[in-house]
């Protein structure tokens, strides 16, 4: 195999080299991020670039199951698996990670001499989250996801002195927690239904369903419920989305576009792993549920938007509305991870960018951005306040910006396949109906906040001129936003290889 | 098989037994009825290294040795800690002491745990003697960790790193600058 054993897990080891370099530096010849910026930039090219020969070798070898050590048989106890899924997962968080380190310059000018804890965090987590996406056994999947958490807490209160940073972080501890816990036990009910750890490879979840008629589905459902619902609070789908808007409001509005946008990815590449790929032949059960889901967060999440003074807050609910038309594509089943990767795809560079452009608007180090701040934005700064208008048009849905595409991608996808509950041949069609009219609704606080920046400013001082990483940033993601809503093809393509095996 | 009490009393491992679970349950009974929060938190090193030594005797080292490591290692250290950073009452003179409210429902709770555990242990196993088994040897789990399951393994160690990290830059007193 080209580039040997290490490109199954090339991703992690130069994130961790990475975060380790960044302290070191930052201790051997300063802790100016001039220093140890460079490295924490390479680091999260390397990373996307990793993404990219793992996608080259999955493309042209085939998937494969790795890590299992010498003298043990490695396809009894896969710990690693490179397939597209993980190596399309690889390059999108490699390229969301370097935009949403970018975007988060300013901030780590403002957090001073911790600036390289603060980066080092945002390495290692997407080293973990990336860890959820390219591995078979459940306890790897959580122990990844624990990573990205425990890091993300301390990101969302990084600024200690702040009120609002110590609650969000206090708030997403604590919520954060119990999720994991949930999806541990989870992990541990379906262990305990089925007998293995290992979505597939020798002995696993998979040949367990194939071999055995389950009569009584108690534990195995339970544990299926509660991994779904672990899954569905980190991606703050409703009803488990009650933590983003305090959390995304409370953090640093430099860092939140990185948390947002990489544990999104994750989150459903994860849930297109497990019950895609690992539970695939319980599909007609978890598909109902996940439609439900998808049904309520694109309600809770447009009519909750609508209310909101606060832009982070309102990016939050809109981001509960985008997790439900995600799911939405997910309903579908494995055959759903295309339009999966679409839409996570595409929103990740939008939510990245929108919180840039906010961090510039209100301060990287901010917590709240009231609606007020963007109060005649395109006068302001003309170059801020087009690129947010693109990138807001992307997230409501309008064609000819990449956000359309994603959702009719998304709607098609979850009528292709019959649906086993309420059981027809149209799919999961009342969803689609239902995704139809909340994108509608949604226009009308999109519209809001496009409308505030285009209103008169009043006598507001200019705006401060962003850093350059942070401006380009905002650029790439308008672009992403832009390019993929008129030319989508070349990435439409490269999503249907993006499968689990 | 089925065993009389007198046969139970000439297996010198059941006087082994005995010797470990008196210590045990005096010290769980003084870590919960102790006035000074400390020498409670020191009843409960006592009582679990009760509980490590049963394991041992058991064959379990495994299982022993992770409780004298990570309970009455790490997990009394932080009652310890936590002790020292709160406003607890320390010293001789303080006292603790709990309103009867407390007590019962606390009472009541322990019983009903323990007549839990007691039924579902003679449920499953009534006066049957288990066979001996084989115990698993401590290297073999170490060389379980360090082949098939290396990948967890690193990865907690990055989970580690990560929280070490983490609680560094929430706690570290800032010189001048930051926020």
């Amino acid at each position: 195999m080209q580039g040997g054993a290490w490109l199954p897990i090339a991703f992690e080891v130069v994130l961790l080299v990475g975060a380790l370099a960044v302290l070191l530096v930052a201790v051997v010849a300063g802790r100016d991020r001039r220093f140890w910026g460079p490295a924490a930039g390479l680091a999260f090219a390397g990373a996307a670039l990793a993404g990219v020969l793992q996608w080259r070798e999955v493309s042209t070898s085939g998937a494969g199951l790795f890590f299992t050590a010498q003298g043990v048989s490695f396809a009894k106890s896969p710990m690693v698996v490179m397939d597209g899924l993980s190596a399309f997962g690889a390059i999108v968080l490699g390229l969301v990670g370097f935009v949403g380190f970018l975007a988060a310059w300013d901030l780590v000018a403002k957090v001073g001499r911790r600036g390289p804890e603060l980066v080092s965090l945002l390495l290692l987590s997407l080293a973990g989250l990336h860890m959820m996406m390219a591995t078979p056994n459940l306890v790897v999947i959580f122990l990844g996801l624990e990573t990205a958490s425990i890091s993300f807490y301390v990101v969302a209160g990084f600024l200690r002195r702040q009120k609002g940073s110590a609650e969000s972080s206090f708030k997403y501890f604590l919520l954060g927690s119990l999720a994991s816990a949930l999806f541990l036990y989870g992990v541990a009910l379906t262990f305990a239904a089925t007998g293995s750890l290992t979505l597939y490879g020798g002995n696993s979840i998979r040949d367990f369903f194939s071999s055995t008629i389950v009569t009584q589905p108690g534990i195995l459902l339970a544990g299926m419920a509660l991994m779904l619902v672990g899954i569905a609070f980190k991606v703050s789908a409703a009803p488990f989305h009650q933590w983003a808007p305090d959390v995304y409001q409370g953090a640093p509005t430099g860092a939140v576009g990185f948390m947002a946008a990489t544990v999104k990815i994750a989150g459903f590449a994860a849930l297109a792993r497990i019950f895609g790929a690992g539970l695939v032949s319980q599909v007609d059960t978890w598909t109902p549920i996940v439609a439900v889901l998808a049904a309520v967060s694109m309600v809770v999440g447009t009519v909750l938007a609508l209310v909101q003074s606060d832009v982070k807050r309102m990016l939050a609910y809109s981001g509960v509305a985008h997790a439900g038309y995600i799911l939405t594509a997910m309903t579908a089943g494995v055959a759903g991870v295309p339009a999966m990767w679409f839409y996570v795809s595409t929103y990740a560079f939008m939510v990245v960018g929108g919180f840039a452009v906010l961090s510039t608007v209100s301060g990287s180090d901010s917590s709240k951005v009231p609606l007020d701040d963007l109060k005649g934005l395109v006068k302001r700064s003309p170059e801020m306040g087009w690129l947010m208008t693109f990138v807001v048009l992307g997230m409501s849905g309008m064609p000819f910006f990449a956000g359309f595409v994603a959702k009719v991608f998304s709607f098609v996808t979850a009528t292709a396949v019959p649906a086993p509950w309420p059981a027809n041949d149209h799919g999961y069609l009342w969803l689609v109906v239902l995704g139809v009219v909340m994108s509608v609704v949604g226009l009308a606080f999109y519209f809001r906040i496009i409308g505030t920046m285009f209103s008169t400013p009043d006598d507001q001082a200019e705006l401060q001129e962003a850093g350059l990483p942070v401006r380009f940033a905002v650029i790439v993601s308008a672009v992403i936003t832009v390019a993929f809503g008129i030319v989508p093809w070349p990435l439409i393509e490269a999503v249907r290889d993006a499968f689990p095996i | 098989m089925t065993v009389s009490i007198a046969d139970w009393f000439k297996e010198t491992a059941n006087w082994v037994f005995i010797l470990l679970a008196i210590p045990t349950l005096l010290g769980a009974w003084r870590t919960v009825t102790s006035n000074n929060i400390v020498r409670s938190v020191l009843y409960l090193v006592v009582s679990l290294g009760g509980a490590a030594a049963m394991f041992l005797s058991l064959g379990a080292a495994f299982v022993g040795w992770t409780v004298v490591l990570v309970y009455i290692g790490a997990v009394i250290i932080l009652f310890l800690i936590g002790i020292m950073i709160t406003r607890a009452p320390l010293g001789m003179k303080a006292e603790l002491s709990h309103a009867s409210n407390v007590r019962m429902p606390a009472a009541l709770l322990s019983l009903s745990m323990f007549v839990l555990v007691a039924w579902g242990l003679i449920d499953a196993f009534s006066n049957t003697a288990i066979e001996p088994f084989e115990p698993t040897p401590t290297s073999d789990i170490a060389n379980l960790i360090f082949s098939r399951f290396v990948v967890p393994f690193e990865v907690v160690s990055i989970v580690l790193l990560a929280a070490l990290i983490g609680g560094i830059a929430l706690a570290r007193r800032d010189d001048g600058g930051g926020a």
